[in-house]
């Protein structure tokens, strides 16, 4: 980290990233669930100790909140800032802009968005942080790739083909996912008449955020469609000199670009050299295929098991537990994957360079020529030690999206201790089976040995709640169970994604 | 978007079905872990509230054929269950009654019958249709 | 993606211009992403002679999510499930976009050399491969000769 220029979070992420100062990337913060971070997992006992202190602070955290019924008062509880849903979906709406590709936006002969090699929900990546990358040329533009190359193609039969690249991939006009969700007319901002007015609050968030991607898919294929007519226009005038038109490469321009190009070892498509290649090993990668490469979700370590004991299940785990290493070289698997760029020094066209229309062959020096832009600065060249850029460079928001799932996973096994707990105070006889997953039969509500060891665990709380609470916890540990229960109606969220 | 084969997406419902990631109101498993052609399914639907169906727990038995997900399986009530959309003599549900098998989608999976089966218990007309003895089996 | 990616085109051309010794993978037909698969026991192990049947599949997000590998031929293997599914860090948490098909399969192969009780998948086999490993092996063997004939 810390290579990155100006970190705008423009595109989609939900929330403020947390500021942590002192706490290095790659290394966790102070556990903000009132647990502590445990190096490793620990015994059973240990592991459900821990769980249960931090239980009784989620249910004070919980009633607290309510309490004061404002959500500004529960910072410490969840330490992020929400944002509204209109506030995320322009955020979103914006980020499926930023990945449109422009024929009058380019560097050095490359795009600033991707060509659509990779489906549009794994375009996840920092927009703002990437461009500015390109235009620094920290980082290979998004070039247009060729399917195959043949070194004995003439500069012709080149030139050809390279004047037949769309400027994005063809698109999946109607993908399962939206098959039967209206979309409404989409030069209007308001969908609410789509949605059945008679549905309970849950499912009408739940459809109104179906509807919202459904015409964002939409729309960005239809904004894409426009760039590429633009581009078709253009381009067809300029043949027929009807015009004339900066920004279309010049031939030599083309024929540069890809006489000298090589293959993306991970999308097998050819690209105009120089690629971006690893810091590690030296191998070479294109744009589209790095903005792919990102940390794994976040997920419990994976341990090693003697297969005579019984497996841990998740939801016995300890949220802080749950970590996210930093991506791996695809080629060498050495740890925090990041790569090295070196512009062409012959090549400075687009944004910050001269016109790609007016390049020639380097015989010439392209310096005599008049920038395309005024306001360049040629100090802009960054120094060697600066020209490594990482994965999580372009990902700055991996942190909290890990915080995010702790808190959610914390929030989860609070809520059902809280229904185990009320199931006791209820029926000091009930036993839970909710982490039976098998269920071969009926068996549910019959079910007194657990598969998964938390009987101990159940019968442990029991004890708790029959002896050691005097009255007066009681009743606030009663009351915070309740609207804890309130708390998962609420937020209990049918899907996933 | 590629079709997934049978295997593999029974294999995605199965591990789904593990891990609990769906709601708790129904759960689903295979009714033999030997059987690598993962044909034949147990299923359970908690029954809603407010309704004569709540806190009852319903069996039933999924066959997810060759053809699946292609075709939609074949639903069967083990406990017995008064609802329209069901075979009162052998519990089978009647795909021409129930919505969720005759409009069959590929998207659509055990999850999705066995939620809908339960929001079928819930609707207006049917959540307060008298029920058998519980624990009855068809 | 509406079409079939270029990569995946050119893998499948490779698999069958360039073979790997003991390994088949041959598309479906009306499901490109979808293989059948042959791996030959490898020799010295107790898979020796067999020929084992499985099924390959590419997600849509490959070669950023791992293919989806299983055995269809029963097997005896502590890091192979009753169902076929396969514990192999590759396959999983350490995949890479760098590998491939081939290179998949090959793991497969070798991970039929040298199983990993320690890292089950099939906790009952997995015991039994600790508890008497000389047992495990002759009943994978036996497994082999009547399951896996070629």
């Amino acid at each position: 980290m810390g290579n990155v220029p100006t970190k705008l979070d423009q595109d989609g992420n939900p929330i403020e990233p947390v500021s942590r100062p002192g706490y290095p990337s790659g290394t966790t913060g102070p556990s903000s669930t009132g647990t502590t971070i445990s190096t490793q997992s620990g015994n059973d006992t240990k592991t459900r100790n821990r769980r249960a202190s931090s239980l009784v602070s989620s249910f004070l955290n919980t009633g607290n909140r309510y309490r004061s019924g404002s959500m500004q008062d529960g910072t410490y509880h969840s330490p992020h800032k929400r944002r509204s849903t209109k506030e995320k979906e322009q955020l979103k709406e914006q980020h499926a802009r930023n990945i449109l590709v422009k024929y009058d936006e380019s560097v050095d002969g490359g795009f600033m968005a991707p060509f659509g090699s990779y489906s549009y929900d794994k375009l996840d990546y920092d927009t703002t942080v990437v461009k500015s990358l390109i235009i620094q040329r920290r980082l290979a533009p998004f070039y247009t790739p060729l399917q195959d190359f043949d070194s004995s193609w003439s500069r012709e039969e080149l030139l050809k083909i390279v004047d037949g690249l769309p400027l994005h991939a063809s698109f999946d006009e109607n993908p399962e996912e939206f098959e039967d969700i209206p979309i409404g007319d989409l030069n209007k901002s308001n969908f609410d008449h789509l949605i059945n007015k008679n549905v309970s609050k849950k499912e009408y968030r739940n459809m109104h955020s179906k509807i919202f991607k459904a015409r964002l898919y939409r729309k960005r294929i239809i904004w894409q469609e426009t760039e590429n007519e633009s581009f078709l226009e253009t381009k067809l005038e300029v043949r027929e000199g009807k015009a004339q038109n900066s920004y279309l490469p010049s031939d030599d321009l083309k024929f540069d670009l890809y006489s000298n190009g090589s293959e993306c070892p991970i999308c097998f498509l050819y690209f105009p050299e120089p690629l971006n290649y690893s810091k590690c090993c030296q191998q070479p990668i294109c744009t589209e295929c790095f903005v792919q490469i990102k940390r794994a979700e976040p997920h419990f370590p994976h341990e090693e098991v003697d297969p005579t004991k019984p497996i841990k299940d998740d939801s016995e785990k300890d949220p802080n537990l749950l970590t996210s290493e930093p991506s791996n070289c695809p080629y060498c698997a050495t740890a925090n994957f990041s790569i090295v760029y070196t512009p062409p020094l012959t090549r400075k066209v687009g944004i910050q360079g001269i016109p790609p229309a007016r390049y020639i062959s380097s015989e010439i020096n392209p310096e005599i020529i008049e920038p395309l832009q005024k306001d360049k600065n040629e100090n802009v060249t960054t120094p060697i030690s600066n020209n490594i850029v990482s994965s999580d460079d372009i990902r700055p928001d991996w942190e909290t999206k890990l915080n995010k799932e702790r808190i959610r996973l914390a929030r989860r096994s609070a809520n059902a201790t809280a229904i185990h707990v009320s199931n006791q105070l209820i029926d000091p006889d009930y036993t839970s089976t909710s982490n039976d997953t098998t269920m071969s039969s009926s068996k549910r509500s019959t079910n007194t040995t657990s598969r998964h060891g938390s009987n101990s665990a159940s019968r442990g709380s029991r004890q708790r709640s029959r002896q050691s609470m005097n009255d007066l916890e009681n009743q606030m540990i009663q009351e915070a169970i309740r609207l804890s229960l309130e708390d998962e109606q609420q937020n209990k969220s049918p899907k996933k994604k | 978007m590629s079709k997934i084969p049978r295997s593999f997406r029974l294999l995605e419902e199965l591990e789904n079905g593990e891990k609990g990631l769906g709601p708790e109101s129904c759960s689903y498993g295979l009714a033999d872990a030997d059987d690598n052609t993962m044909t034949n399914w147990n299923g359970t639907i908690l029954g809603p509230p407010h309704s004569n169906h709540e806190n009852r727990i319903y069996s039933l038995a999924i066959e997810c054929g060759p053809e699946y997900p292609d075709q939609p399986p074949k639903v069967k009530f083990i406990s017995k269950v008064n609802l329209p959309c069901v075979d009162q003599n052998t519990g089978d549900v009647i795909v021409k009654d129930f919505h969720t098998l005759s409009g069959w989608k590929r998207s659509y999976s055990m999850q999705t019958v066995l939620l809908d089966l339960r929001k079928e218990m819930a609707t207006p007309s049917n959540k307060k249709l008298p029920q058998p003895k519980e624990g009855s089996t068809f | 993606m509406a079409s079939l990616p270029k990569r995946i085109i050119k893998e499948t051309e490779r698999l069958v211009t360039d073979p790997v010794p003991g390994i088949t993978a041959e598309p479906h037909d009306d499901n490109l992403r979808y293989f059948k698969v042959t791996i030959e026991g490898p020799a010295g192990s107790p898979y020796e002679n067999g020929l084992f049947n499985l099924e390959l599949y590419l997600p849509d997000d490959y070669p950023m999510e791992a293919p989806k590998v299983r055995f269809l031929t029963k097997i005896y293997h502590p890091n192979i499930d009753r169902l076929g599914r396969i514990c192999l860090d590759i396959l999983k948490t350490n995949w890479s976009p760098a590998l491939q098909i081939r290179t998949v399969l090959l793991s497969v192969q070798a991970l039929l050399a040298s199983p990993n009780p320690n890292d089950p998948l099939a906790n009952d086999v997995a015991e039994d491969w600790i508890k008497n490993e000389q047992g495990a092996k002759a009943k994978a063997k036996e497994w082999t000769a009547l399951y896996a004939k070629k």
